[in-house]
């Protein structure tokens, strides 16, 4: 387990799979990060309007409303340039990618390649990246 | 100018000449007076043998008949010579014909003797014959008869084309009529035929069809018969021409079979394209649930991985060494079942062409060097010892570097479970001229040669000794070989039962100073 404090960092996760989205909250809490979740886009859209977080965990493949969608709606470059984007995505399709990259997306993960500690390594290192400007 | 005359005596065996008119002095070149009083056998041409003997043969036997029976007589057309107005002498044909003079009582007194210029006549004659002659051979050579055919006693008279087109002798032909020609139409077109002889003859018009016939002795012809109304004294009657079309019917046929056969044709290159078209979809279906399926395997197995990983990782507190190792079990298994989700899906992406490479240049000993370590923890699991061995020198090659790391991690696993434990395997990479060789030999169980062919063969398994053990989906070595297929290479092997497995994978090179640029780059 990756112990480390950082009370500061928040995460909002937008996940539709009951299990995962479970899993995901265990694992950041069990990590001290704080969190919201969200089962599809148009939750998510309503959670940002109080809430801006510091990264978005991002599902691309939901019901209601998607991640590319939601991506599109959200336009976070210009609403909220500093909000990093992680999506990731069962389906390694490269053009849905590209897509969400386009709309602002930060980082891509395939979700069976993350074991806990990779997913904490990952959200820290995001987190200390630097958001290019533009 | 009237015809040249002479009238001689009838009861005179000598014929002697009584009267001759001015026409006849020109004619023969001699004066009146030198002819009057002579014999007519003395001034005619008769003098000519030629004359005596052909065109005047008899001629004194047909001269009593004459004058014995009071009918005339006429000699053939002969050739003779007369001086015209002009002093020239022309060629012309001459025909004379002997008249009987009666006196009161009715007996043969005299006889005159008419002779006309018939050269114009004799030519007129003549063309017409060559025409006609010409008529005829054009009619026989192009197999067309003619035909007159009279309604009302519906007798149809045939000329000897037609004769010998419809095989009839001068017998059956005397009495051929419409009836027998209808007989002999084949049924399928009779009713046809019928029909339109019948608004011939009702509205006088144009009569023209195609048909089959059936001839006396059994065999058919194609014809074209056309005819015309012509109302002869009263009498409605068609005249027309038959043309034997079996030649050009049967050339039709030909035809008509050609472009059956090619419409076949095109019908079965449309069926198997269609076919194909279908095949496609059916394999793109099969593609398209592959991908889905595994993708749907895939969130169940990542949820696996999660919670397991949360109890392995110490999420949810800690756990006995013991309960960890079964823990690690089915982690693994898991992540096996992960991999072949993977593979599947790559294979389906190769089978769509949905696996698009995009290749770098990269150095091969760095992607060896990265698969090796990669491996560690299964080949400590085997108890097997890896050396590899790579140049002191960039081995640079154009390559999509995940894929070629699946494709060389495939290999090596393979290495790795068909070697019973504590063997050995050699990595070995190599350049040569243009291209670089990369082997992986183990110290196996070996694969039969029957089965080499199937080795690369997608979802094929082979049997061996350690082959239950082992597991796998069958995709793995299929997936290797087509990664190497799009970079262009070629993978071999070479095997020894008992004795180990060598796969030896060939790729093209690309430059050294590219490598070197990418390199000092990175």
């Amino acid at each position: 387990m990756v112990n480390m404090s950082d009370k500061n960092l928040q995460v909002l996760i937008v996940e539709d799979e009951q299990l995962l989205n479970e899993a995901y909250a265990r694992v950041l809490t069990a990590a001290h990060i704080a969190l919201q979740r969200a089962y599809n886009g148009k939750e998510a859209l309503e959670l940002l309007k109080k809430h801006k977080p510091d990264i978005i965990l991002l599902d691309l493949r939901m019901p209601v409303m998607d991640g590319i969608e939601f991506l599109k709606k959200l336009k976070p470059k210009e609403t909220c340039p500093t909000v990093k984007i992680i999506v990731f995505s069962n389906y390694d399709d490269q053009r849905e990618i590209d897509e969400a990259f386009s709309l602002g997306a930060m980082h891509y993960m395939l979700k069976a390649w993350a074991t806990p500690d990779e997913l904490v390594k990952l959200i820290r290192e995001v987190d200390s990246t630097v958001q290019p400007v533009g | 100018m009237p015809d040249p005359c002479l009238l001689f005596d009838a009861s005179d065996p000598a014929h002697t000449i009584l009267e001759v008119n001015k026409a006849r002095e020109a004619f023969l070149h001699v004066p009146r007076e030198e002819l009057i009083g002579k014999s007519l056998f003395s001034v005619i041409p008769y003098t000519d043998e030629h004359f005596r003997n052909t065109v005047a043969k008899n001629l004194d036997t047909h001269l009593q008949h004459v004058i014995r029976t009071g009918r005339s007589y006429q000699l053939d057309p002969y050739n003779s010579t007369v001086v015209g107005v002009d002093g020239v002498r022309h060629s012309v044909y001459m025909q004379t014909t002997y008249k009987p003079m009666r006196d009161a009582s009715g007996t043969v007194r005299y006889v005159l003797s008419i002779t006309h210029d018939v050269t114009d006549e004799l030519h007129a004659a003549s063309q017409a014959k060559t025409i006609e002659g010409r008529l005829s051979a054009a009619l026989k050579i192009g197999n067309v008869g003619s035909w007159v055919f009279d309604v009302a006693t519906g007798r149809i008279a045939g000329d000897k084309n037609l004769l010998r087109m419809f095989k009839m002798t001068k017998k059956s032909a005397a009495t051929y009529n419409l009836d027998e020609f209808l007989e002999s139409v084949h049924p399928d077109d009779r009713a046809r035929v019928t029909t339109s002889v019948q608004r011939a003859v009702g509205q006088r018009s144009l009569f023209e069809e195609e048909c089959r016939v059936t001839l006396g002795d059994g065999s058919q012809r194609w014809i074209l018969t056309r005819g015309e109304p012509d109302t002869n004294e009263g009498n409605l009657q068609f005249a027309g021409v038959v043309v034997d079309l079996t030649k050009q019917q049967d050339l039709r046929a030909q035809v008509e079979l050609a472009r059956q056969r090619d419409r076949m044709n095109r019908r079965a290159a449309r069926n198997l394209q269609q076919r194909n078209e279908e095949l496609e979809a059916i394999s793109r279906s099969k593609d398209e649930f592959v991908a889905l399926a595994s993708h749907q395997l895939r969130t169940p197995a990542t949820a696996v991985k999660q919670y397991l990983g949360m109890v392995l990782q110490g999420y949810v507190g800690g756990i006995t060494k013991d309960q960890a190792d079964v823990l690690t079990h089915a982690f693994d298994s898991n992540e096996r079942q992960i991999q072949i989700i993977n593979q599947i899906l790559s294979a389906a992406r190769v089978d769509t062409g949905k696996l698009v490479i995009s290749p770098n240049v990269v150095d091969l000993r760095a992607l060896m060097r990265s698969v090796t370590k990669d491996m560690e923890g299964e080949l400590q699991r085997h108890h097997h010892t890896l050396t590899l061995h790579v140049p002191p020198y960039p081995v640079p090659v154009a390559a999509d570097n995940s894929y070629l790391h699946i494709a060389v991690e495939n290999i090596l696993h393979n290495a790795i479970v068909y070697t019973p434990p504590k063997g050995r395997i050699m990595v070995a990479l190599k350049r040569r001229g243009q291209s670089c060789q990369l082997s992986i030999m183990d110290t196996g169980v070996g694969i039969k040669k029957q089965d080499l062919s199937k080795l690369f063969v997608k979802f094929s398994r082979i049997h061996n000794p350690l082959s239950v053990e082992a597991g796998g989906s069958g995709i793995g070595l299929y997936l290797a070989a087509e990664i190497v297929r799009l970079h262009g290479g070629t993978i071999d092997v070479r095997s020894q039962i008992g004795r180990g497995t060598t796969f030896a994978i060939s790729l093209p090179m690309v430059n050294d100073i590219a490598v070197a640029g990418i390199s000092g780059k990175s």
